[in-house]
């Protein structure tokens, strides 16, 4: 078998660098750009128009279906905000 | 009858034209426009307040009489200066003139330049404009903008007063007492006018779709339970659901109005500071007063409003956020800035500020009688009136948040002090204050009270409203000095002025500064080594700077002349003049040390 196919950069394990992943999800640098914030921004806005459709032509939507909705958008709410407190305190 | 109010209309407009044909803005004294009116005007006021209320008490109101009236009203209160004097009021009218032209000429605002132009939506709207009028600028828009933009006002407040359950005589009278009392001048050419627009757009939408249902009276005993009672069906799952409305619109017409009113609100959050915050507080009033019957409209608002601040307005805050958050709960200090640092100057000046904060007060304390006399079906008015105050806990807003707030309660505090005369007597919630019996004579006296109370608010307003004239009106020769100096000024040189007072901002924005001696503080004596320090090429004298410098700053009466002769023997030469205005430009020797 071809060295490179056992190397640790092919299998995907690195023995001298330790893994980064998690700091680049959660490192702040990532959370403060505008796309993190538009996202959540966006999903809320979409979930908030489907509530606000649902209620004022009069669908009855069955009563899970409408906690989910509420559920996702009080998650999305909650996510935005702690985007925006991240993005002010980095950057101010 | 029928005609005699219409007959007092037309004579007051002649009145008006003849008081202002008459007028000279150059006269004005240190107590404003007021001084340069004469009595003509006085006379057509009380005519026109004499044909309201008799329109007012008549036994059939004419929905079409009475906007004509107040539309006379509203020329005499808000078009009196504008056709007075010459040019636009208000040094800040010609800096978003400014801001419009540098869109218009390279297609997006300047970053860091100036905290307003991190919400440049109405700056770009009115780029739209002057491109869609194939003017060179929007100067031309700044003059009658506030008449423009107050008759605009009147639509919305008709709806807000007609759905407001106060009555229809009241309505009518409440909007009048908004116009008698709108000293506040924030109708000159900004985007708190437009946005204040917005807002009442907003509201008197969602006055007219919802109206509050009936609820089940609370049967508790004592005074104490029984609020506490009332304050715990505020919060409760229907109340803030939005369940316990009526609406007589269909689905697809609220859905509809909800997307526009959505669009309006995106618009007003990247137009305006202020204005976004106070909607989200009248917004969740109407929720909890059972005016609004879907709540998901505050968090778009909300959402639209904070992901601007955190995307779109990041050049502001950025290293400014303590101008955002540090006065938030610093109630104390706002109001010494708002109120007590205003209280200065001399005595003209004095008299201005301290009759509008009585104006407030008096207006206020009349909309406690309406809240005591009224029997409404719900507390919302109280609710709209009182919310906007919330705004003081959170910004100090430059020292005109107090201002700010008590524009946005205006409208509402007028219905409420509009009550106190004409109280609505047939809702479910018990008047305080028993009905005050009227005799025979019932009628007459009402109407002669209505209109001395009309009367005393209108002349009030239009003192204190012009009141800063002498330094917040400009002449020809201001303005054209202005221009002057900009033709002749080179890009990286910089203007001196003593204060901002002064037509100027239109043009130039990034190209040259300006140095204003008193912007950060007021010196006790400005002397030409100001100037030179800070580079002034160029520096304007003018009539309004020596106004706001004797009435404002405290200086002596010839200060401008002795500044004048002390920059001419500092080097600087004068290379224009006009009789309200000169201008100067630094001599070979200071632009060297320039």
């Amino acid at each position: 078998m071809p060295e490179l196919a056992l190397s640790e950069f092919a299998v995907g394990l690195s023995t001298r660098y330790p893994a980064m992943n998690g700091v680049l999800l959660f490192a702040s640098g990532a959370l403060v750009g505008p796309p993190v914030v538009l996202v959540t921004m966006v999903a809320c806005l979409i979930l908030l128009a489907v509530r606000a459709w649902s209620g004022t032509v009069g669908l009855t939507l069955d009563r899970r279906l409408s906690l989910y909705i509420d559920g996702a958008i009080g998650i999305f709410f909650v996510l935005f905000m702690v985007f925006i407190i991240i993005r002010f305190t980095s950057l101010a | 009858m029928d005609y005699v109010p219409l007959v007092l209309a037309l004579v007051s407009c002649v009145l008006w034209i003849f008081a202002v044909a008459r007028a000279h803005s150059l006269h004005m004294s240190s107590y404003g426009l007021v001084s340069v009116l004469g009595w003509p005007f006085f006379l057509g006021i009380v005519l026109i307040i004499a044909a309201l209320a008799i329109e007012l008490l008549r036994v059939g109101l004419r929905p079409i009489h009475l906007v004509a009236l107040i539309a006379v009203l509203v020329v005499y209160v808000f078009g009196t200066a504008c056709a007075v004097e010459p040019v636009a009021g208000l040094q800040s009218s010609f800096v978003h003139a400014g801001f419009i032209q540098y869109i218009l000429v390279h297609g997006h605002p300047l970053n860091d330049y100036d905290g307003r132009f991190s919400w440049p939506g109405g700056f770009s709207l009115g780029a739209v404009l002057v491109s869609f009028t194939g003017l060179q600028n929007a100067l031309a828009f700044l003059r009658w903008f506030p008449l423009v933009i107050e008759l605009l006002y009147m639509a919305p407040l008709i709806v807000i007063a007609r759905f407001s359950g106060v009555g229809q005589r009241a309505a009518w009278l409440g909007i009048i007492i908004y116009y008698a009392n709108n000293w506040i001048y924030q109708d000159y050419f900004s985007p708190q006018a437009l946005n204040y627009l917005f807002y009442l757009v907003i509201v008197a939408a969602l006055f007219a779709c919802w109206q509050p249902a009936r609820t089940e009276d609370t049967v508790v005993k004592g005074f104490v339970r029984r609020t506490f009672a009332k304050f715990r069906a505020l919060f409760t799952r229907s109340r803030l659901g939005g369940l316990e409305t009526n609406s007589e619109w269909d689905g697809s017409t609220m859905l509809a109005v909800l997307v526009l009113l959505s669009l309006i609100a995106f618009a007003s959050s990247m137009s305006h500071q202020l204005t976004p915050y106070a909607l989200l507080l009248e917004l969740f009033a109407l929720l909890l007063t059972r005016r609004l019957g879907r709540p998901e409209l505050i968090v778009v608002a909300f959402i639209f409003t904070l992901g601007w601040l955190s995307l779109g307005a990041s050049n502001y805050w950025i290293g400014h956020i303590h101008q955002i958050f540090g006065s938030v709960f610093h109630l104390s200090g706002t109001l010494i800035n708002n109120v007590s640092n205003r209280v200065v100057g001399s005595f003209s000046h004095r008299v201005i500020v301290e009759g509008r904060i009585l104006a407030v007060i008096a207006l206020y304390a009349l909309g406690g009688i309406g809240l005591l006399r009224r029997r409404p079906d719900s507390r919302t008015l109280e609710a709209l009136a009182g919310a906007p105050l919330l705004l003081l806990l959170t910004q100090n807003y430059g020292g005109e948040g107090l201002l700010r707030a008590v524009l946005f309660a205006l409208p509402f505090v007028s219905l409420l002090a509009a009550s106190a005369l004409l109280p609505n007597q047939v809702g479910p919630i018990r008047a305080i204050w028993a009905k005050i019996p009227f005799r025979r004579s019932g009628r007459k006296v009402l109407g002669v009270v209505v209109a001395l109370i009309l009367v005393a608010m209108t002349l009030v307003t239009v003192v204190v409203r012009g009141g800063n004239d002498a330094y917040e009106s400009y002449t020809n020769g201001e303005f054209a000095a202005v221009n002057y100096t900009y033709n002749h000024i080179t890009p990286g040189q910089t203007l001196g002025v003593v204060s901002e007072n002064l037509p100027m901002g239109y043009q130039g924005i990034g190209v040259f500064s300006i140095y204003s001696a008193t912007y950060s503080k007021t010196p006790k004596r400005i002397g030409p080594s100001a100037f030179v320090k800070h580079h002034a090429t160029w520096v304007i004298l003018s009539q309004s700077q020596e106004s706001w410098g004797v009435n404002v700053a405290g200086y002596p009466e010839s200060w401008e002349v002795n500044l004048e002769s002390s920059l001419l023997i500092t080097g600087y030469k004068i290379v224009k003049v006009w009789p309200t205005a000169t201008v100067l430009h630094a001599s070979s020797s200071i632009v060297s040390q320039t």
